[in-house]
């Protein structure tokens, strides 16, 4: 039953999308703008020597484009729980839903495969058009040693999208979590320089933000061919941020269903 | 064992504390419902009569595991619905007036189709029971997206979708509140002649309409600021004389009908 429920919920996402197809071109058309932007800047340094870019082969368009292709994977793994609990307190559908002898996780899963789905096709049309329109430099990939670091990146992201969730659930709006780790996280963890190029006081911060070691890890293994005893330490910190993350985003989730049901407040927003 | 029972159940909405309201510390809380006491047989078309604000809505979510009762028990077929909230889920089903609670993109069957695989039936059942229920309920246009439905259409979708679920108890929250008076007499006859007299069901609905109580309710509760002024059946309730909207207008505090 999970399976075909988990189906309806993919079915239903689907046939939402498609019904708007004019986003799939428009979305294809805004990856190409975004790509042709970081082209351009990497055109400008093309023939600077730059120290802090030769670790990971000196092509800054390179180097940007898997930092934007795969924070913004890990970054829909943030927004998709409170995604889901937004959107169907602003459509009035929750309590229809909440009515159903269906699991809250199964509507918080359910509601985001089409969305990670989606983004697994974006990632990977960022690496093909950047291969083929753009020349990139992509070299031997590790393929274990990159499932490792995606599979050890999602579980601390969706524990913060729980969150995330959490606080909409129980507060409708002004969901911090995903401002900090989303916006923030990304200038913290160096998505669009190398942490290096940061002062050491906010490099001290950045070391407290998991998107920090999923990009340091990624870059290693896509840019500079390492396997997974070169990124060992990176993926131990993010096993770390799991083992913490997970059972606090339930316990907040629980806390916040209290709360909407205390005060009846499912479909507000 | 009634299909319904309530013993002192008490809501009262407490203003959620933050930051922003410590600068208007006089914030009150609203009792929106306040010791009530009630008792729906099985089988029976119960009607709660009441003013906008009365606590209708409250009450009604409350039985449908959707708000916690402040104290108090509520009881649907002898199950608590706060401890055995996935029980009453199976039991009960809510036929909501307000038209948001669909996937306004997605056509009246695919949006029956969602809500019946989430209410445990295969894909197969759903499509079998769908199409027998859109026929009974007189659906028009079941491959029309939900947008493009009229306001009838959409009222009877909520009561497929609620019948999809084969519930024992249905509550209605104002089922027929932007109906037309021809639309919603033919809905009332197919709650009381189908889903009461012909399958038994429990039926409990909520209404500011004297009429639509009158026509339809076995027994009627007249609600007002959170409690039960008076409940039986129409013949108990004029015993002392009177029409029922003069009954209704001496034990609420508004006059609206």
């Amino acid at each position: 039953m999970l399976f075909e429920k988990l189906w309806v919920f993919l079915k239903r996402d689907f046939l939402t999308a498609s019904s708007y197809k004019f986003g799939f071109f428009l979305d294809a058309v805004g990856i190409i703008g975004a790509m042709l932007t970081f082209f351009f800047i990497g055109e400008l340094f093309k023939n600077s020597h730059i120290p802090l870019l030769e670790q990971y082969g000196g092509d800054y368009f390179s180097f940007v484009i898997i930092e934007v292709a795969f924070s913004s994977y890990l970054g829909s793994a943030l927004s998709n729980f409170g995604g889901v609990i937004g959107v169907e307190q602003g459509m009035g559908t929750m309590e229809a839903l909440i009515m159903t002898p269906t699991r809250i996780s199964t509507i918080l899963i359910g509601g985001s495969i089409w969305n990670l789905i989606f983004t697994s096709f974006r990632v990977v049309f960022y690496l093909l058009a950047g291969v083929f329109l753009f020349n990139m430099k992509v070299k031997f990939i590790n393929l274990t040693a990159v499932a490792a670091i995606l599979v050890l990146s999602l579980v601390p992201f969706i524990s913060l999208g729980i969150i995330s969730a959490s606080l909409i659930l129980a507060f409708k709006r002004g969901d911090p979590i995903a401002f900090l780790f989303d916006g923030a996280s990304k200038f913290l963890a160096g998505t669009f320089f190398p942490v290096a190029v940061l002062p050491l006081w906010i490099k001290k911060i950045s070391a407290f933000v998991p998107l920090t070691y999923s990009l340091r890890a990624l870059r290693e293994t896509l840019l500079s061919q390492g396997t997974l005893r070169d990124v060992w330490y990176d993926l131990s910190i993010l096993l770390l941020f799991s083992i913490i993350l997970f059972p606090i985003s339930l316990k907040c989730f629980k806390l916040a269903l209290k709360v909407a049901k205390k005060e009846g407040s499912f479909c507000h927003y | 064992m009634y299909a319904i029972e309530t013993i002192n159940l008490t809501k009262i909405f407490r203003p959620a504390r933050n930051i922003f309201s410590l600068r208007s510390p006089q914030l009150k809380t609203v009792t929106a419902i306040y010791q009530l006491n009630l008792k729906v047989r099985k089988g029976e078309v119960f009607a709660i009569l009441g003013p906008n604000g009365a606590g209708k809505t409250t009450l009604i979510k409350i039985m449908c595991s959707l708000i916690t009762p402040t104290s108090g028990t509520a009881l649907i077929n002898g199950y608590d619905v706060v401890k055995n909230e996935d029980k009453i889920k199976s039991l009960v089903g809510l036929v909501i007036g307000e038209e948001r609670s669909f996937y306004w993109r997605l056509t009246g069957r695919e949006n029956l189709e969602f809500f019946g695989v989430l209410h445990n039936l295969s894909l197969h059942e759903v499509r079998r029971r769908s199409e027998a229920i859109m026929g009974l309920l007189e659906i028009e246009d079941p491959d029309k997206r939900f947008y493009e439905y009229s306001t009838g259409n959409k009222q009877k979708l909520a009561l497929a979708r609620c019948l999809l679920s084969n519930s024992d108890v249905i509550f209605m929250d104002e089922p027929t509140k932007s109906l037309d008076p021809g639309v919603a007499s033919k809905f009332r006859k197919f709650i009381k002649e189908t889903l009461v007299e012909k399958e038994n069901k429990t039926a409990i609905f909520s209404t500011h309409s004297i009429q639509e109580a009158e026509e339809l309710g076995d027994r009627i509760a007249i609600m007002d600021k959170g409690s039960i002024k008076a409940c039986g059946s129409i013949n108990d309730l004029k015993a002392d004389g009177g029409s029922l909207f003069d009954i209704y207008s001496r034990f609420t505090s508004t006059r609206e009908g």
